[in-house]
């Protein structure tokens, strides 16, 4: 069954490139991939914390591949048991990352198991489309079910990791969560939302306004746990862990953004949202590059205002 | 078949089902009734496994369930073949090419075109094909009836029949009497997590269990305003 499985999921991949792209086009996108991947590889190994950062960007992927899967509930009723599908696919995206330290090989097997493990039932919740996200409550995470498991999960790993990094008195691996969340929470908003309910809000600069602050608030609060054990172990950082905290916001709300301006262009959308993660990944190594992401977080502002005005005139 | 006693499931604080008492034999149609939030689904993502429960549920050995959710999932860029495939090898079986032109016959599917592009009600007969060639024994059918144009309701109306004929069993659930009292042996009505069971002879009084229903609220609701 899951070779049957991995075969649909390379015909899939397959036909959308032949089908969405030329030629030209899967050079360049093959070309930009390797460039990226062997600019990640030579910054990280040349990085003092490289190895923890590509365990880091390991555990986003990881959590991002598990807990945005539409399929899972498709699979259950076909009885296909999800747990062995995720296991084997973040093993097949951790070779990748073995380049990186192979000394960490036991870790990404582990990272994998747990992340599969946890995230293996999660849906994603279509019911709640007909209620407005309020701030503060459940309603706001509407596109993730399990939210409490979801939010425990998150906690217990900052929690685990900002010990380890106690233990070893190394703050790279505290950072190994603030990366993790970011990206396992931008998760939550790449998902389209069906028209009716972009249609409750009465204009886009509203609806955009709105999931602005809750992204704002939803990730500061689940962040609150590690700036309160930053604050006890490594208080000197606590400046670093505030400019991570920006970091990290930008990233979920230019994810949000880049949703709603290729809403209808899935493949493209897809491509564009990994290419920002990376960029995400870079201004940690390189925090200048937030300038960058903060100046396209602002054009894709205006460029997602006209996408939707478009929307809502059909 | 499937005999299920002192089924309850609780989200949260809100009980959905309420010690449920409910059983289905082999070759026969069942229908389920309820108002929206009934716990319809809930029930048979219990019988399916999908769902955790308490209570007691005795399923016969080599007893094959399907199940077709109200969302339907499609992969993107797979066809309607590759789609009956996968589900198939799902269950460990192979395509016979010969069982799917019959059935076809009378869904009449495009099968080479992408599963995502059909419509609503062609999605819908597709993943019900899935579910025949699985050769299941017990066949559950959420809200099949939504969506469906007036002669893709009368196809599948046809379908449902000749699963019977096939000797399966059928649970379908829906908004839509109608086609429920046309091919259904019994109809069972969930109010408030509890279930009524009417036979094939007393359809008629599940109108009047909720027009009264409806009485009841509105009067209730009456008093409340005044």
């Amino acid at each position: 069954m899951l070779v049957k499985y991995l075969k649909i999921r390379t015909t899939i991949a397959k036909r959308f490139i032949q089908d969405e792209l030329s030629t030209a086009g899967i050079i360049f996108l093959l070309l930009g991939l390797s460039l990226f991947y062997i600019y990640i590889l030579y910054v990280l190994k040349e990085y003092k914390y490289g190895t923890y950062i590509g365990l880091t960007l390991f555990t986003s992927i990881t959590i991002s591949v598990c807990s945005a899967r539409k399929d899972k509930f498709f699979l259950r009723t076909q009885e296909i048991n999800i747990f062995k599908i995720l296991f084997t696919e973040n093993l097949l995206i951790s070779v990748l990352f073995w380049a990186i330290d192979y000394r960490f090989i036991p870790a990404y097997i582990i990272i994998s198991a747990i992340s599969s493990y946890l995230f293996r039932n999660n849906n994603q919740r279509k019911k709640d489309i007909h209620l407005k996200a309020t701030y503060l409550r459940k309603g706001s995470f509407e596109w993730i079910s399990s939210f409490r498991q979801y939010l425990i999960s998150v906690i217990v790993l900052e929690i685990i990791f900002i010990i380890i990094a106690y233990i070893y008195n190394n703050y790279a691996i505290a950072q190994f969560c603030i990366i993790s969340q970011a990206v396992a929470i931008s998760t939550i908003y790449l998902n389209i939302e069906p028209i009716e309910y972009i249609k409750q809000y009465t204009s886009p600069r509203k609806l955009i306004r709105e999931k602005i602050i809750h992204i704002l608030i939803n990730n500061t609060l689940l962040f609150s746990t590690l700036i309160i054990l930053h604050t006890i172990f490594f208080i000197e950082n606590t400046l670093l862990l505030l400019t991570y905290l920006i970091l990290g916001n930008t990233i979920i709300i230019c994810n949000l953004l880049l949703k709603y301006i290729f809403r209808t262009q899935e493949f493209y959308r897809q491509l564009i949202q990994q290419l920002s993660i990376g960029l995400f990944i870079i201004c940690f190594i390189i925090p200048h590059f937030i300038i960058i992401l903060i100046i396209v977080t602002i054009i894709l502002y205006y460029k997602a205002i006209v996408s939707l005005k478009e929307l809502y005139h059909d | 078949m499937i005999n299920i006693n002192n089924l309850n499931k609780n989200y949260g604080k809100q009980k959905v089902l309420n010690n449920l008492n409910i059983q289905f034999n082999e070759n026969k149609i069942y229908g389920i009734v309820g108002y929206n939030g009934a716990g319809k689904s809930t029930l048979f993502n219990c019988i399916t496994g999908i769902t955790s429960f308490e209570g007691t549920m005795q399923i016969d050995k080599d007893i094959q369930i399907g199940y077709l959710p109200t969302d339907l999932y499609m992969y993107p860029k797979i066809t309607g073949l590759e789609y009956i495939e996968f589900c198939l090898s799902a269950r460990k079986l192979k395509l016979d090419k010969a069982r799917l032109d019959d059935w076809n016959k009378l869904i009449q599917l495009p099968l080479d075109k992408y599963a995502q592009e059909y419509s609503t009600g062609m999605k819908k007969k597709l993943a019900i094909l899935a579910l025949i060639l699985q050769s299941n024994d017990i066949i559950i059918l959420d809200e099949p009836f939504n969506g469906l144009d007036l002669s893709s309701n009368m196809i599948l109306t046809d379908i449902i029949l000749a699963m019977k004929k096939a000797n399966k069993t059928v649970i379908i659930s829906s908004h839509i009497l109608q086609p429920l009292k046309e091919i259904c042996d019994t109809i069972d009505v969930l109010d408030k997590g509890e279930i009524i069971r009417y036979s094939n002879d007393k359809f008629n009084l599940i109108d009047n269990y909720f027009r009264q229903q409806r009485n009841n609220k509105l009067e209730t609701e009456l008093l409340n305003t005044l």
